[in-house]
């Protein structure tokens, strides 16, 4: 365990505010791609450094610290979207892509489209499967114990989004 | 980034997302938002806590006055009848304000059933003194309801 951390756990503000500044930019990306949206991104950045504060006593030094931070971040923006979810009462994670949204469709094709921006665009349910598997390196599995859908949803999920992004290239 | 062999995507898409970068710096300094939001759960956390205390010490003395009360029923289990005092109060008040009045009886009624089994009680133990001090409490308590029924009745 670092010294910022173990400090951190003791109620050093100092010490968190260095862990803020060494891994904002990786739980901000997360969030944002997760999210798709930089307001939302923003609040849900400074959430997962809220709740990290206070659970950083469960943090038992068996995984690195940025692990255990990723993780909590992507917690995070999957209960959000699941209290979103129950006040909207729609679906987000489950719902069928079959194409990207106007705007993303219409961007310049080839290499020169902003990838971030089509990853954005894509639907909630895909977008978060392809973050989670293809940026981030999570297994189905983990993809299913954390999003609470099945490993076959995943996988199709992670089909769609992936035919989503080469259609959106090869316009 | 590692990929499962049945779940590669293919050459074009992984290229793609290799470029992907790791972190995003934010447009916007974060920290002050939550430092401000550490700062208030700190503060809230104090309140609370004093809150707590206060919560606890009435809990312990209600549950103390519980246990005293149900352990002089064991000394005493004469049922407690209403003293003139009530019935005075509850025969001067009529119309909208019997309720206040049947709620100051009760009170009372509660006061003289303690006053009765702590009266018991130091029949059975004399030189207790704690009980002593609780049967003086109990009778200066019901002096001050005594009072304010007398004003709420000559009122009514």
């Amino acid at each position: 365990m670092s010294e910022d951390v173990a400090a951190a756990r003791t109620g050093d503000e100092l010490a968190f505010r260095r862990l803020y500044d060494a891994h904002v930019g990786r739980i901000y990306a997360v969030c944002l791609r997760l999210e798709g949206n930089v307001n939302r991104a923003e609040e849900l950045t400074q959430d997962v450094f809220v709740r990290a504060w206070d659970r950083l006593a469960t943090f038992r030094g068996e995984s690195a610290f940025s692990t255990w931070l990723h993780r909590l971040a992507i917690n995070v923006v999957l209960s959000d979207r699941r209290s979103a979810w129950r006040r909207n009462k729609h679906e987000v994670l489950h719902e069928s892509p079959e194409e990207l949204p106007v705007a993303a469709r219409e961007a310049p094709a080839g290499l020169a489209m902003d990838l971030e921006q089509v990853i954005a665009a894509l639907p909630p349910g895909a977008r978060t499967i392809l973050v989670l598997h293809d940026v981030e390196g999570y297994r189905h599995d983990e993809i299913a114990t954390l999003t609470g859908l099945t490993v076959g949803t995943s996988k199709s999920q992670l089909f769609r989004a992936r035919r989503l992004l080469r259609e959106a290239f090869e316009r | 980034m590692t990929f499962p062999d049945d779940d590669l995507p293919d050459p074009r898409t992984a290229e793609l997302l290799g470029r992907v970068p790791r972190a995003i710096t934010p447009s916007r300094d974060l920290w002050p938002g939550i430092e401000g939001r550490l700062r208030k759960r700190r503060g809230s956390w104090v309140v609370g806590r004093g809150w707590g205390v206060g919560l606890a010490a009435a809990a312990v003395i209600l549950i103390t006055f519980g246990a005293l009360r149900r352990g002089l029923r064991t000394h005493d289990s004469r049922p407690t009848t209403e003293s003139a005092e009530i019935q005075v109060i509850l025969n001067a008040t009529t119309g909208p304000r019997s309720a206040t009045a049947h709620s100051l009886a009760h009170y009372l009624a509660i006061l003289d059933g303690a006053i009765d089994e702590t009266t018991a009680a130091l029949r059975e133990t004399p030189a207790d003194p704690a009980l002593t001090d609780f049967l003086q409490t109990l009778q200066r308590r019901r002096l001050t309801l005594l009072a304010q029924a007398a004003r709420f009745a000559a009122e009514s």
